[in-house]
């Protein structure tokens, strides 16, 4: 095998299969990255069985053939040479892979290429165009609101919906939700509930950056969804299990509507947060009457904050009590200058909508503070 | 500057206050405590103590030693209320004050030698003052630390008074069986006289070499430094409470399941209560179970939200008790629940936020009822007797 490509959008496509590789490898050919040179063209392919990614780049392929290599070496190896254009030789006969840009001149030990889990793309799978800044939305919306904690997986990915002509992108720890929603134009195969992981989104939304609009090819498989655009192939099993019915969790009505000057609010919430304790659910009250809202948090042992900005309140006053982190993280994303605080009683969930956009919906269980 | 601390002890203070309520019971041995099978002694009168009963006695012995004494199984209600009125007079003598009991507690008068003639008139004036707040006797010790006042406080009683200055610590102490050292027990007891040590006196003339080999680095370090009249320990005003539970020993050993269930429901409920009155939260329910061979296991939960609702409680400890292999033929003689990991707050569930606001509003309900008529005015239908 040899080749010659850019270096430049080597170490890009190194930089996006490097993050399938396996750090903690099951088996030892996890952590190589497996490529093929062809008619013009160069395949890169990593995975660590939960998620896969194919990378492609142009280049000007002299021999044809297939090998992996050690990823971590690789990578690192190829960011650092000099020049601008790499050749890699391989002998077939040989145990050797050589690399050569400018003055340097490198060689890496191959790994067993016949060992390699390649990706194939799904088969059988019902499939859907997406544009890609409608995914990415869902994506930035919705994912963070994910658990963390491994032990309830299903609260680990967020839940993709589909619908004639709409998708909907739900996910929760159960303290939170988040929900948000697109029209689908031309969708029109079944209803369709899946999970997906929310480690391949945060992959996908850190690789859907190209300044021209694109569709994203979407294909579910009975235990695996992928991802195609431009020149790359993400996959991912998806999370059995059964998502909760988030319809139930979202209040009919609210008393209380509350409109307030997101960036305010957020930067307020954040500065009393610094006197919360982790320990507990880093309180933080909020106590809305005559136009403006009360923020305090209060630790015995640290100390003692409060702010007020001004809003205006729409229904009776209300006094309660949240997570500070569940209201920053949902501030951060929310893109209207005034956000909607809807709110019952002081242990009833909340929720907060952009001014502009009804597709979105993020609903917060209070914090119960013992009388 | 030098450490001055002071212990005051209440004599038989629930039989003191039985005698002083009732006319009849003064001069006689009155005995405080389970009047049931397997009751053990609370208090015992001086009067009582001479027939040899002590606290923690069991009853059946303390009545075949005192055939004639008046057994009352108590009236905690009064003895409360008696307490608060001790410790309101302590701290009119020292800011700094921990009880130890119901009946004991240590006040720090370091540095307060400016308020009073001399520490004698002080400790003097203490009991001269509970007497005049109570009618009841206390014994009062003085000295340079916990260890000491509280050693002190018991030379002399009933109705003592004993000051340790420093000089005279050693001469003091001594002479002393090595079981007056806190946290000398039975085991600890055993082993230093193995070693020929039965006075602390000759503990602390033994080389702390000696006593590290045979009893481990920590335990002969602090038995060395108490033996030798030294504590360091503070007195903490708010010992921060780290659990809240309820134990129960039967009557009788019980074995159906539904007893077994019944109990743990009663005994959710007193910590269910007790949590909510404290204004706190258990992230952790502990379950204790002894068997009538008095094998005993516990068994702890975390659970995902801290809770302070009965049923929460009763379904954990339910959960506990059914992961214990009951040993065959055995029935159960105590049960105990618990909850540790205390806070004053927990997140609510999306998926179970009506449930929240709904058992938040019935427990306002009972809680209210509760303070207003005492306990026992509200129970769960089953645990009507």
């Amino acid at each position: 095998m040899k080749f010659n490509c850019s270096k430049n959008d080597l170490i890009q496509a190194l930089q996006i299969a490097g993050r399938a590789v396996a750090t903690k490898p099951q088996t030892p050919i996890l952590s190589g990255i497996y490529m093929k040179a062809s008619e013009g063209t160069l395949e890169l392919q990593a995975t660590d069985y939960e998620i896969g990614v194919v990378c492609k780049i142009e280049a000007d392929v002299e021999e044809e053939g297939i090998l992996v290599a050690p990823g971590r070496y690789f990578s690192e190896v190829s960011r650092n040479l000099p020049g601008n254009t790499v050749t890699l030789t391989n002998d077939n006969n040989d145990n050797t892979i050589h690399i050569s840009s400018g003055s340097a001149h490198f060689t890496l030990l191959k790994m067993n290429s016949e060992e390699f889990p390649c990706i194939r793309p799904l088969n059988n799978a019902s499939h859907f165009t997406i544009r890609d800044t409608v995914l990415k939305k869902l994506i930035r919306k919705t994912s963070f609101a994910c658990a963390n904690d491994e032990t309830r997986l299903i609260f680990t990915g967020c839940l993709l919906e589909l619908e004639e002509e709409a998708v909907r992108m739900a996910a929760t720890n159960t303290h939170r939700l988040s929900l948000d929603q697109e029209v689908l134009e031309g969708y029109e195969g079944d209803k369709k509930q899946v999970i997906i992981p929310a480690r391949i989104l945060g992959e996908l939304e850190h690789g859907l950056n190209s300044d021209i609009p694109c569709d994203v090819t979407v294909n579910i498989s009975y235990n695996e969804i992928s991802f195609s655009f431009d020149n790359l192939y993400l996959t991912s099993r998806l999370i059995e299990g059964q998502f909760p019915d988030y319809h139930r969790v979202i209040p009919s009505d609210f008393k209380t509507r509350v409109t307030i000057d997101t960036a305010a609010f957020m930067a307020a919430v954040n500065r009393v947060s610094l006197i919360a304790r982790s320990s507990e659910y880093n309180i933080v009250k909020l106590d809305f009457s005559m136009g403006q809202v009360h923020i305090s948090s209060n630790s015995p042992e640290i100390g003692h904050a409060e702010e007020t900005v001004p809003v205006v309140i729409d229904g009776p006053d209300v006094q309660i009590a949240f997570n500070g982190t569940y209201i920053t993280d949902v501030l951060k994303h929310v893109d209207t200058k005034e956000f909607y605080l809807s709110l019952n009683e002081s242990l009833n969930p909340a929720a907060v909508r952009e001014t502009e956009d009804e597709a979105f919906i993020y609903i917060v269980t209070p914090v119960r503070v013992s009388r | 500057m030098d450490r001055w601390i002071l212990h005051v002890d209440m004599d038989a203070f629930f039989a003191s206050v039985e005698q002083r309520d009732h006319e009849e019971y003064r001069g006689k041995p009155v005995i405080v405590g389970g009047l049931g099978p397997r009751g053990v002694v609370s208090t015992a009168s001086y009067e009582a103590r001479r027939y040899g009963v002590h606290s923690a006695m069991p009853m059946a012995t303390a009545r075949r030693l005192c055939r004639d004494g008046i057994f009352l199984s108590g009236s905690y209600e009064t003895y409360r209320a008696v307490s608060k009125k001790v410790f309101s007079v302590l701290s009119r003598f020292s800011p700094v004050i921990e009880p130890l009991s119901i009946d004991e507690g240590f006040l720090d008068i370091t540095g307060m030698e400016g308020l009073m003639e001399s520490r004698r008139e002080y400790g003097l004036r203490l009991k001269k003052e509970i007497f005049e707040a109570t009618g009841l006797v206390a014994s009062v010790g003085i000295a340079p630390n916990k260890f000491l006042a509280k050693l002190a406080s018991d030379l002399e009683k009933p109705d003592g008074l004993v000051i340790i200055e420093k000089e005279d610590i050693m001469r003091v102490l001594s002479p002393l069986p090595v079981r007056r050292i806190w946290g000398v027990g039975k085991k600890m007891n055993e082993r230093l006289a193995l070693l020929g040590i039965k006075t602390i006196g000759e503990l602390a003339n033994t080389d702390i070499k000696i006593l590290e080999e045979n009893l481990g680095t920590h335990a002969a370090r602090q038995l060395y430094e108490l033996s030798h009249g030294i504590d360091n320990r503070p007195v903490e005003p708010e010992r921060e409470v780290k659990s809240i539970g309820r134990e129960e020993t039967f009557t009788e050993d019980i074995y159906k399941r539904e007893d077994i269930d019944k109990a743990l429901l009663y005994l959710a409920e007193q910590v269910g209560w007790r949590l909510r009155k404290a204004g706190t939260m258990a992230h952790t329910i502990q379950l204790k179970i002894r068997f009538g061979d008095f094998s005993t296991y516990t068994r702890r939960k975390t659970l995902e939200q801290p809770t302070a609702y009965d049923e929460e409680i009763y379904e954990t400890a339910k959960e506990l008790c059914s992961s214990v292999t009951m040993p065959r033929g055995m029935g159960v003689r105590l049960l105990g629940i618990s909850g540790s990991g205390l806070g004053t707050s927990s997140e609510i569930s999306l998926f179970s936020a009506r449930d929240t606001q709904k058992k938040e509003k019935l427990y306002g309900a009972i809680d209210d009822l509760k303070a207003r008529f005492g306990e026992g005015i509200v129970t769960k239908g089953n645990l009507i007797r």
